[in-house]
């Protein structure tokens, strides 16, 4: 699908800060952005342990990921 | 504030901060929904995304300029214009603008734009908050997300977003309703783009 044109600009200037900022500058904003995704990911997943339902949902998503692995 | 969500927003992460307390700011102004990547993100998926998408009603530039006003208080700043009426003549021409925190030029970023047709008006008058995301905040329907995703998205990323949720919600997703969504993008959204 096409992205606007704000979406190329918010490319490029992310690339232009990586081309000219010291690599343990963009790393930093990187790691808490990437962090954030994972931290995320595991309080989603401790979430689902605390209900009847949530624990039914993980049960078909670690199916569903033993499918793929086959 | 909805007693399902609450937890203290100092020990959230980057990405939940900047979402609620940018949706805190727009629930005041405007009709608002997530949509894309970041549900996905918030029902467990371990993925990346560079921004946080998000469409509101169509309002007026006085409205809007509230509604802007207030974000720069809350220590949000737009990327494209510090002019608020060029902010408005970008989403009035169905562009989108970003906001990031003041002093920053990096993600997390809210892409924010304007309903722009019937499937659009659909997604946010079936809009839904999903308790396992910990957050109060206005989503797309999970239906809404997956038609996209596996209709118009079709990207690697959106297609296994797509069947993650697909996962969660099995007992609960309107078949139906997503055929018909699929059907809505088929005519407005593809043809249009001359994609089929």
């Amino acid at each position: 699908m096409e992205r606007d044109k704000s979406h190329m600009e918010a490319v490029e200037r992310w690339a232009e800060f990586v081309r000219t900022a010291p690599r343990n500058e963009w790393k930093k904003v990187m790691d808490v952005f990437i962090d954030a995704v994972y931290e995320k990911s595991d309080e989603f997943y401790k979430r689902l342990e605390q209900t009847e339902k949530g624990r039914e949902i993980l049960k078909r998503l670690n199916e569903d990921r033993l499918k793929i692995r086959v | 504030m909805d007693n399902r969500f609450i937890r203290g927003v100092g020990d959230r992460n980057i990405l939940d901060r900047f979402a609620l307390d940018f949706c805190a700011v727009a629930e005041k102004h405007v009709k608002y929904i997530i949509v894309s990547g970041f549900v996905a993100i918030s029902h467990g998926r371990r993925r990346t995304t560079e921004d946080i998408d998000m469409i509101i009603e169509k309002i007026s530039l006085d409205k809007f300029k509230d509604f802007h006003e207030e974000l720069l208080v809350n220590g949000f700043h737009c990327m494209q214009s510090t002019k608020v009426d060029d902010i408005y003549d970008y989403l009035i021409h169905k562009d989108s603008v970003r906001y990031v925190r003041q002093g920053s030029l990096m993600p997390p970023e809210m892409e924010v734009k304007f309903v722009k047709d019937e499937i659009d008006e659909l997604q946010m008058a079936t809009r839904k908050k999903f308790d396992f995301t910990g957050l109060d905040l206005w989503f797309s329907s999970i239906e809404f997300n997956i038609a996209f995703k596996e209709e118009l998205l079709k990207a690697p990323k959106d297609l296994e977003d797509a069947r993650h949720l697909r996962i969660i919600y099995k007992e609960e997703i309107d078949e139906n309703f997503i055929n018909e969504i699929k059907k809505m993008i088929k005519k407005l959204r593809l043809k249009k783009n001359g994609k089929r």
